[in-house]
């Protein structure tokens, strides 16, 4: 993985920051894509296209600016702090499956399209459980040279508004390979959900959905995928939820100093002044999470890779739901308030939790990582 | 583990065969899910509990109550939440009443305290203001008199179920001139009045349970002054220190414990039921145990004949722990709900998922610490309380 130099890193981030300011903010831009149907794209994806982000972490080979982990964290973090919510990530993190999965001739022919904004990818992984059932399976089965895909997925993000789902399927002889599926065919049922931070979410029921397998599901390359695809997610939810925290600190602090109750400003008195201190404590924290995020993905032994990122995913989860609580709690009754920015960070937070697993799902994967090691 | 006499053993079984029969499978199944109320399900069940002779457990019998000791209102509401099923009606039965049976003229104790314990008219609590929120005595929404009637001008916000209330009890500034605690009184008045206009607030959950009240010069009798004018402060502080037996929400929480268990169990997590997850095991545990400590907190100041200033203080303590450790149980909830636990119900409300309602509940509770004197005023009053007592 290559990377983007410093100085072009940091005015894509600038020029991203701008953007979102001039284009998407809370009021008059983030708070109108609450109104979106389950179908339909939401209207900063053309603005993050219209940036060319869509080839962030492209080889320029395929129409890419060549950047790595550090430049989509960097974005992340942005994206975050504007509470941006669209598939932009996932089709990032899809473009990364067929770089390293795809044929030679599926990257010729989607990796352009990606770049130009012509193709979104939603990933369906098995990010909920159904009560009183096992987890979600989906099998494919090839049949006159034509894969076909049955089972269930409880909650696949933007799968309505995207153009094809990658989905990790089990074959016949156990393998579990990539299988890119369009979204709209009939053999693809979608039972659309809006969570509570604005984003859809479907469940999805393959009935025989016919899709095309990334290379060869037989090969190593397959599950190589899997765990880029998990790292990277990590690394860039621990910098969107960092982005999210920082933007509610300062909110806060700006609350503090204006607010006034018994004859002074709130930020005077000492407990909230500790308050925000431990805060800050929380972000540093959270900070330094993203960086070992972001060196897990690039470490060279996969179990130091694991636990590296689960670490951080840890760490970072609890820190800034909790600066989020906070951020809330310090605003008072106004920060239960729908109105105000700050009640919406924690709950794109909690979405991120749960799409990460947060906390509990951090422990038990290193409990695991412990015991096999 | 709490030795309980016979005689209280015997109500709880007495109440918990009246939830049993009385209170509707579909109704109790809504709040299990961490649905709210609608006003008809709070009328209809206030009317239930009336005719049992329980719509009132904290008023004495001679005005319709219960007249419970303090123990055996704690029964009546930890049977309730366990249930769950609702509490007598917040407003009117456990605020507004007791303040009218302490403070209010005959006349109004014989025109109200039927009308508040039949459901005949609801109540909803205007104390906040825009300005005025853990600092209340400095309210400033201004009622002027003007032969038998006060004008009443200002704001209220925050005010929970003020879009279907009948009727409102407001404090209100009546001596612009006096310190700040010293000009209040307490006014009842009628939601229907001209220039009343309430305005929605849609809090973080995406719901709407919350107000903004504006009164446009609103007229309203004299008669419906309580007690003395410029009195209205001490009026309130009597009030809020009537939430005593409910603030710690011991049995609010363990039933939402219980849930989280029962759902856990149902749910699979890494290959088995997340229920028997070390993770999830040790949490659920830990709040089993505090909660134990906490109900015991609870029974100890109920029982302690301690000075004011200590039932004070005991509040504030019940109030703070009891808040945390309902948000950690919250918490709890939302992580086992996941995604689906993260839905907002669509236009005909959730689907029939039981773990949908979960996430916005989660969001909701955040609002716990802040009301009824965010926490951190709580422990600025208990730090005084230490100081002052400490030798």
């Amino acid at each position: 993985m290559t990377e983007l130099s410093r100085e072009d890193s940091a005015s894509l981030a600038e020029a991203l920051c701008k953007a979102l300011q001039e284009q998407y903010a809370f009021a008059s831009g983030r708070k109108l894509e609450l109104a979106n149907g389950p179908g339909q794209p939401p209207a900063v994806s053309a603005l993050l296209s219209g940036l060319g982000l869509n080839g962030l972490m492209l080889p320029e080979i395929h129409g890419g600016f060549g950047g790595g982990v550090a430049d989509l964290q960097r974005v992340q973090r942005e994206l975050g702090r504007a509470l941006v919510v669209a598939p932009w990530f996932d089709s990032m993190l899809a473009a990364q499956a067929v770089l390293l999965a795809g044929a030679p001739g599926q990257q010729r022919e989607l990796l352009p399209a990606l770049v130009e904004g012509n193709l979104s990818i939603a990933l369906a992984l098995d990010t909920g459980t159904a009560l009183d059932g096992a987890g979600q399976v989906v099998t494919a089965k090839q049949e006159n040279a034509v894969w076909h895909l049955k089972g269930t997925r409880s909650s696949v993000f933007h799968a309505g508004s995207v153009d094809q789902l990658l989905v990790p399927a089990t074959t016949s002889d156990g393998n579990v390979g990539w299988f890119l599926v369009p979204a709209k065919q009939a053999e693809v049922r979608q039972r659309a959900h809006r969570l509570v931070d604005g984003s859809w979410t479907a469940e999805l029921a393959f009935d025989g959905a016919q899709g095309e397998c990334l290379g060869s599901p037989e090969v190593a390359s397959q599950a190589a995928a899997s765990r880029l695809i998990h790292l990277l997610s990590i690394a860039g939810r621990c910098a969107e939820a960092l982005g999210a925290a920082e933007a509610a600190l300062e909110m806060t602090v700006q609350y503090l100093r204006t607010r006034k109750q018994f004859g002074q400003a709130l930020g005077d008195y000492q407990a909230l002044r500790h308050r925000v201190a431990e805060m800050y404590i929380a972000l540093e924290q959270a900070r330094s999470s993203v960086e070992l995020a972001a060196e897990a993905v690039q470490a060279k032994d996969p179990g130091e890779a694991r636990r590296c990122s689960a670490q951080a995913q840890l760490v970072a989860s609890e820190a800034v739901t909790w600066v989020l609580q906070q951020a809330i709690q310090l605003h008072g009754g106004m920060g239960m308030t729908e109105e105000l920015a700050v009640g919406h960070y924690y709950r794109r937070m909690l979405v991120l939790n749960a799409l990460t697993g947060g906390v509990p799902g951090a422990l038990a994967n290193l409990a695991q990582e412990e015991a096999s090691a | 583990m709490r030795a309980e006499s016979e005689a209280l053993q015997a109500l709880r079984q007495e109440i918990r065969a009246f939830l049993d029969t009385e209170m509707d499978q579909e109704f109790r199944t809504r709040l299990r899910r961490g649905e709210f109320p609608k006003r008809d399900d709070l009328v209809s069940w206030q009317r239930k509990l009336c005719k049992r002779g329980w719509g009132a457990p904290n008023w004495p019998k001679e005005f319709g109550g219960a007249g419970w000791s303090d123990f055996e209102q704690l029964v009546f509401l930890e049977e309730c939440s366990a249930a769950p099923a609702p509490a007598p009606h917040v407003f009117n039965v456990t605020m507004l009443g007791p303040v009218l049976i302490k403070f209010g003229s005959p006349v109004q104790r014989e025109l109200w305290l039927p009308k508040l314990l039949s459901a005949e008219v609801l109540f909803c609590q205007g104390f906040s203001e825009t300005g005025s929120g853990s600092d209340l005595a400095s309210l400033r929404m201004a009622a002027m008199r003007e032969g038998d009637e006060y004008v009443v001008h200002g704001q209220k916000i925050w005010t929970t179920s003020a879009h279907y209330a009948d009727w409102i009890f407001c404090l209100v500034r009546t001596d612009p001139a006096a310190k700040k605690q010293q000009g209040i009184s307490f006014l009842l008045i009628d939601m229907k009045s001209p220039g009343v206009t309430v305005r929605p607030i849609i809090s973080i959950d995406g719901r709407h349970s919350l107000n903004e009240v504006f009164f446009d010069n609103v007229r309203v009798p004299a008669a419906n002054l309580v007690g003395e004018e410029n009195r209205g402060w001490d009026y309130a502080r009597f009030l809020l220190g009537n939430e005593r037996a409910s603030i710690a929400g011991v049995a609010r929480t363990r039933e939402r414990l219980a849930y989280a268990r029962e759902l856990a169990s149902r749910t699979t997590r890494n290959g088995g039921p997340l229920s028997d997850d070390p993770g999830f095991r040790s949490r659920s545990l830990r709040l089993e145990a505090e909660l134990e400590a906490l109900d015991r907190t609870q029974y100890r100041l109920l029982g302690e004949q301690s000075a004011p200033a200590e039932r004070v203080a005991g509040a504030s303590v019940l109030k703070v722990k009891g808040t945390e450790l309902f948000q950690r149980t919250m918490d709890l909830l939302a992580d086992v709900a996941g995604t689906t636990g993260l839905r907002l119900p669509g236009e005909a409300g959730f689907d029939e998922d039981p773990r949908e309602p979960l996430g916005v509940a989660h969001l909701y509770s955040r609002a716990a610490s802040i009301y009824g004197g965010a926490n951190e005023v709580q422990k600025n009053i208990l730090a005084k309380h230490v100081f002052d007592t400490t030798p």
